[in-house]
């Protein structure tokens, strides 16, 4: 057991120094109001602001999946009287 | 569908630079265009008659035209210079939002760089064709001129995802960009003509 511990443990301290876990080139996903889309690095690369398209476009717009599931964009949210008929 | 009329580009363009700080230079008499022509030609990225011919350019706040604003030709439409003084006002703002070291680093350090630059200026072409006509442009043809700026086939695919999505919000009336938005603004008040009647 004490062999097993001298092992695992500078193996997982080794693990916690890793390299960030790089992402999928070409996924997509929402970070807040910010939509993001995996670059050829590896790496989240922020291409569109939610909060910037709500101040150019009007209405409030937030990051949401497709409805299909296939990816990520800004869209715009729903008002009370749409989701509920106004009433509270 | 109605064409600009000469005198309604020449408008815009002169609001466009005021709102972006930018002066407009004729790329085919520039001596530093040609210049960078030769470079790009000795490095094998571009063709250097293509370059000053048919491509816009911007350095710092200086946009070069290889074409006169409000004349018309075979390969720059009216509708074409409007687009493309948007596209570049948008790199302007890249510039201002990011400073010019980074930008540059970004621009001509890395293939996947520039691709997202380039991708997110070609957004102006997908909100102002489709304010015009109500109509989205497919991802894959916005993001094909990427091929000439030395950007690798994943990058273009990553462009192409970044005009994907972009265009799921402009197809809900959604605007992504501050270039498209100033043009947009200017456009829906002084060149509202211009719009397919339907749209």
């Amino acid at each position: 057991m004490m062999k097993l511990l001298l092992v695992l443990i500078p193996a997982l301290a080794l693990c916690a120094c890793g390299p960030e876990k790089k992402c999928l080139v070409n996924e997509t996903r929402c970070s807040g109001a910010e939509v993001q889309v995996c670059e050829s690095d590896g790496r989240w690369a922020t291409f569109m602001d939610c909060d910037e398209v709500s101040g150019f476009s009007g209405g409030q717009w937030d990051c949401a999946p497709f409805e299909d599931g296939s990816g990520h964009t800004c869209l715009p949210v729903p008002t009370d009287a749409t989701v509920d008929g106004g009433e509270r | 569908m109605k064409d600009p009329t000469p005198e309604q580009v020449e408008r815009y363009w002169r609001y466009m630079l005021a709102v972006f700080k930018a002066s407009v230079v004729d790329k085919r008499n520039s001596f530093e265009m040609k210049a960078l022509a030769m470079l790009l030609g000795k490095a094998g990225i571009l063709d250097p008659e293509k370059f000053l011919a048919h491509y816009a350019t911007t350095i710092g706040r200086r946009i070069y035209v290889p074409f006169d604003i409000g004349v018309p030709t075979a390969e720059w439409s009216l509708w074409g210079q409007i687009v493309v003084c948007a596209h570049e006002c948008q790199h302007i703002h890249q510039l201002d939002w990011m400073g010019p070291l980074r930008f540059a680093w970004k621009y001509v350090g890395s293939s996947a760089g520039r691709a997202h630059l380039e991708a997110e200026a070609y957004r102006c072409q997908l909100e102002l064709h489709h304010w015009r006509t109500g109509e989205i442009l497919p991802a894959e043809k916005i993001v094909a001129p990427l091929k000439a700026y030395n950007v690798s086939d994943n990058d273009i695919a990553v462009a192409a995802t970044i005009i994907r999505s972009a265009s799921e919000a402009v197809r809900r009336g959604a605007i992504t960009n501050h270039a498209s938005h100033a043009a947009i603004e200017y456009l829906d008040a002084y060149a509202h003509d211009l719009r397919q009647p339907s749209n």
